[in-house]
């Protein structure tokens, strides 16, 4: 079971680092789960919401969004995917034709902090939250691909029990 | 000499002949006793299971109740009175139509989630606590099909039907 060090690791703190707007397809993200979200092997859909906060693996480690100075996270899990898996577009008849992307937005003690975005085709430059069909056919998209064995550390609580 | 435990091993239909000992009026009446026995216990267990199913996802669905803002860590709404309510609604249609969920959970979305699985074919319930309800059926690959129902018992039914031909094909 993760245990949240005392201290937060200095690699994630901001220190005035830029933003960094580029992600690569292989670039993997790094996301907290409760034990109960993995049903028969997958991340539920019902773990992820738009936008998705997650944890950039260029500046970070897997345990990093397990961080808190109170041990709050300990006992949750973290797992991982690949930028190019997030579903590219929504599906032609869909709705309004939207695009999903990720979003750098560092926070000065989370510099990999970034969100999983949505925007309408052609772009806003905002996020847009597509309708609840979009939605879960996204969510639905990613999350099988979140097998048990994009599992980084196990978790052994609920997100209730935090 | 027909012995109870020789019943147990063999297939569940036709007619069998012990030792030397052939006796088809008793070997029929005790075959048919045999088999409607088992079958009487596997439509209890089967009864049992969905039942056990659904009174877990019942008392998942009551410990919904407490979650508070950003129970789920990433700022998420817990689910309220209605998107709980509906969901109850489903529960009791999957019981009276015997397709047990394999899981209830919160919705990072903000309402319920009801998992159905069966193999590597995959089915979602969702009540949200706008009120608004989908359902969607996927596998491992194909575009998943996702669809808006109201909150009628109809529509429900009408769903969970649909989840049922995708899971059982």
């Amino acid at each position: 079971m993760y245990i949240s060090p005392p201290d937060r690791p200095e690699h994630m703190y901001r220190r005035g680092r830029a933003v960094q707007p580029e992600f690569s397809p292989w670039e993997l993200l790094y996301f907290r789960y409760g034990v109960d979200e993995f049903v028969d092997g997958a991340l539920a859909p019902a773990a992820i919401h738009l936008p998705q906060s997650v944890n950039r693996g260029e500046f970070s480690q897997p345990a990093d969004v397990l961080f808190h100075p109170e041990g709050k996270y300990n006992g949750l899990g973290v797992v991982e995917f690949r930028v190019e898996e997030i579903p590219p577009t929504s599906e032609p008849g869909a709705g309004i034709p939207c695009k999903f992307f990720m979003k750098h937005l560092p926070e000065e003690d989370n510099y990999s902090h970034s969100e999983i975005w949505a925007d309408q085709v052609p772009e806003t430059g905002r996020f847009w939250k597509p309708g609840r069909t979009a939605r879960a056919a996204f969510r639905i998209k990613l999350c099988r691909r979140i097998r048990a064995e994009r599992i980084k550390i196990q978790a052994v609580k609920n997100k209730d029990q935090v | 000499m027909l012995v109870a435990n020789e019943f147990v091993a063999r297939p569940v239909v036709g007619f069998y002949c012990v030792g030397k000992h052939v006796d088809e009026a008793e070997h029929s009446a005790l075959r048919a006793w045999s088999i409607a026995c088992s079958r009487r216990q596997v439509s209890m267990s089967v009864f049992m299971q969905i039942k056990d199913s659904i009174d877990e996802a019942r008392n998942r669905l009551g410990q919904t109740a407490r979650l508070i803002h950003g129970w789920d860590t990433y700022g998420g709404d817990p689910p309220n009175e209605m998107a709980r309510t509906i969901a109850a609604n489903v529960l009791t249609l999957l019981e009276a139509e015997a397709l047990p969920p394999a899981r209830l959970l919160p919705s990072a979305e903000g309402g319920i989630a009801i998992s159905f699985v069966e193999g590597a074919r995959r089915a979602e319930i969702e009540t949200y606590n706008t009120g608004e309800v989908i359902a969607a059926i996927y596998s491992a690959d194909d575009e998943p099909l996702v669809w808006e129902l109201d909150d009628s018992a109809g529509a429900i039914t009408s769903s969970i039907e649909q989840i049922r031909v995708h899971l059982a094909a």
